[in-house]
């Protein structure tokens, strides 16, 4: 589903590689945690799958296809099969719970009756249909995190990016986080989460792919966090 | 894509009041350039109309009598002929006076229907070789004297003030409006940036789920064509007020040549939609660069 070819990755003014000749290969329905220390290079990990930063070297391939010569045109077409998901949720102030959710559907020209049977479903599978006209002010961290999720999910994406999803939420709240993500990666979406968490990687015991420097020094099957 | 009027429609709208004062600067800018620029075509749609008289170099006019005689013109054409200061000269006879006149007056019916092609008075338009004003003054009085002729009319000395004096002028508002115009353009583009800034959030979340150029571009450039209109829209008002002064002007002033400066509201449609069709480009163009260059930033 997605496979890294020597990826390296060094941002203009940096003197050394936030990522250096990566290899990677991610299976299809996989679910796997990106750890290491601050400045290692897991968002940078992540942002080289949906094209948020190009490569400077190697290849990407995501279902199948190398993204560095994907037309600018079609990234967006790559970006509706990837959702992603964020440490600092970027909901959208002044709309409601079922409002931020149908927005990624509006944007990408989905009709109206779709929108109208898929948000609720949605709000639902992420434990929050009884609050769909809230607005995220009017929410607790972990369910403004939920509705992301759900913004993320809604299109049924093949791969949920998360970039530390649970990097502001207390620990208690974060496993319930964790849950919904879990069942999303058993309806065979492959999951790529960054973390610090360290509780959260040794319960889970899922592929651990550990960044040193922009250098995998890691990748382990069935992992912990060290 | 479905695109959604309704979706459309509030994001245009949001994005109109969220700066009104942006807005109201951005619609007056593009309005007060366009004034410019209007008032420039407005010249020069006057010059046009006078020069129609005075073309190819023709410096005066020998105006005959509706009841010359033949012998009389043939007299004139000659003296005209053995001239040699005279480069060349042409006789105009009533039907070409006459579909002149039509032409020159084809807004005003009321003027067209009271005039007979018999009525009008045929001439001579005359080339000298020599086109300095003291000659060509002297050279022409010499045939406002003989038999038949009415009298005289020297294009050069008209023209040339004019031309001068509306070149000058025209010129000076091109320019003017041409700075103006980019000076709009710009702050349309900085108008539509701000836009973008205070949309910013929704940009990003449309970007990562997906949602085309095309698509997060539709309603900012919608924004710059408002904006752009609204001000070409205003402009057409000033242009229409400045066009009565004008008219006004020329017909109390009751000088004869600048007639083809008394435009008719209806001789400014061209103008008009020159107008829009400016107004509309700058908002276009300053959106669709804008939105652009944000994207790929
Ligand atoms: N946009 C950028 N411009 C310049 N340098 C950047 C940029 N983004 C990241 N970097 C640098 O690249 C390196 C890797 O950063 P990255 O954000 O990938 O690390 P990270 O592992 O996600 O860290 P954290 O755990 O703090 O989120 C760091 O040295 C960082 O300073
Ligand atoms: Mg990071």
């Amino acid at each position: 589903m997605i496979k890294l070819e020597n990826v390296t990755k060094e941002y203009p003014g940096q003197n050394k590689p936030a990522l250096h000749n990566a290899d990677a290969d991610i299976s299809k329905g996989e679910f796997v945690f990106l750890v290491g220390p601050s400045g290692s290079g897991k968002s940078t990990f992540i942002r080289l799958l949906n094209k948020q930063e190009e490569p400077d070297t190697g290849r990407i391939f995501v279902a199948g296809k190398d993204i560095g010569r994907l037309r600018s045109w079609r990234v967006p077409m790559l970006r509706r099969n990837i959702g992603a998901v964020f440490q600092d949720y970027k909901l959208l102030p002044t709309r409601t719970v079922s409002e931020n959710v149908s927005f990624a559907l509006e944007v990408i020209g989905r009709p109206r009756h779709v929108i109208k049977t898929q948000v609720p479903a949605i709000c639902d599978l992420v434990g929050l249909g009884d609050k769909m006209d809230k607005y995220p002010h009017q929410l607790s961290g972990g369910e403004q995190q939920r509705v992301s999720i759900a913004r993320a999910f809604v299109n049924r994406p093949l791969i949920l990016l998360a970039d530390e999803p649970t990097g502001n939420l207390d620990p208690q709240t974060a496993i319930g986080i964790m849950r919904l993500l879990d069942r999303i990666n058993k309806t065979g979406t492959t999951v790529v989460m960054a973390t610090h968490d360290r509780g959260i990687v040794d319960t889970m015991r899922r592929r651990v792919i550990e960044l040193a420097e922009g250098d995998i020094v890691r990748d382990q099957a069935r992992g912990v966090y060290e | 894509m479905a695109l959604r009027i309704d979706y459309l429609a509030k994001e245009t709208g949001n994005n109109l009041v969220r700066n009104p004062s942006l807005t109201i600067a951005t619609i007056l800018t593009v309005s007060v350039s366009l004034v410019l620029l209007g008032t420039a075509l407005l010249i020069r749609r006057g010059v046009d109309d006078t020069n129609i008289r005075f073309q190819d170099g023709v410096e005066f006019i020998v105006w005959l009598a509706p009841d010359v005689s033949p012998e009389q013109r043939d007299s004139v054409d000659r003296a005209l002929e053995e001239s040699p200061a005279i480069e060349n000269h042409r006789f105009i006879n009533r039907e070409e006076t006459f579909q002149e006149f039509q032409a020159f007056w084809e807004n005003s019916p009321e003027i067209l229907d009271a005039v007979e092609p018999e009525q009008l008075p045929t001439s001579f338009r005359v080339v000298p070789v020599e086109p300095d004003l003291a000659v060509v003054e002297a050279l022409g009085r010499e045939y406002e004297s003989l038999p038949g002729v009415t009298g005289v009319d020297f294009a050069g000395e008209y023209i040339r003030r004019l031309n001068s004096f509306t070149d000058t002028a025209s010129r000076i508002m091109l320019f003017a409006s041409f700075g103006s115009v980019v000076a709009s353009a710009l702050l349309m583009y900085n108008s539509i940036r701000t836009a973008l800034f205070a949309r910013r959030r929704e940009v990003e979340v449309m970007r990562l789920v997906g949602a085309t150029n095309s698509f997060i571009r539709i309603p900012f450039v919608l924004e710059g064509l408002t904006l752009g209109v609204f001000g070409a829209g205003l402009s057409v008002l000033g242009v229409f007020g400045l066009n009565r002064v004008i008219r006004n002007g020329v017909q109390n002033a009751d000088i004869d040549f600048f007639d083809g400066f008394a435009l008719e509201p209806s001789d400014l449609t061209p103008i008009v939609i020159y107008l829009l069709i400016a107004g509309a480009a700058i908002g276009a163009i300053g959106s669709f660069v804008a939105v652009n260059r944000y994207l790929d930033a």
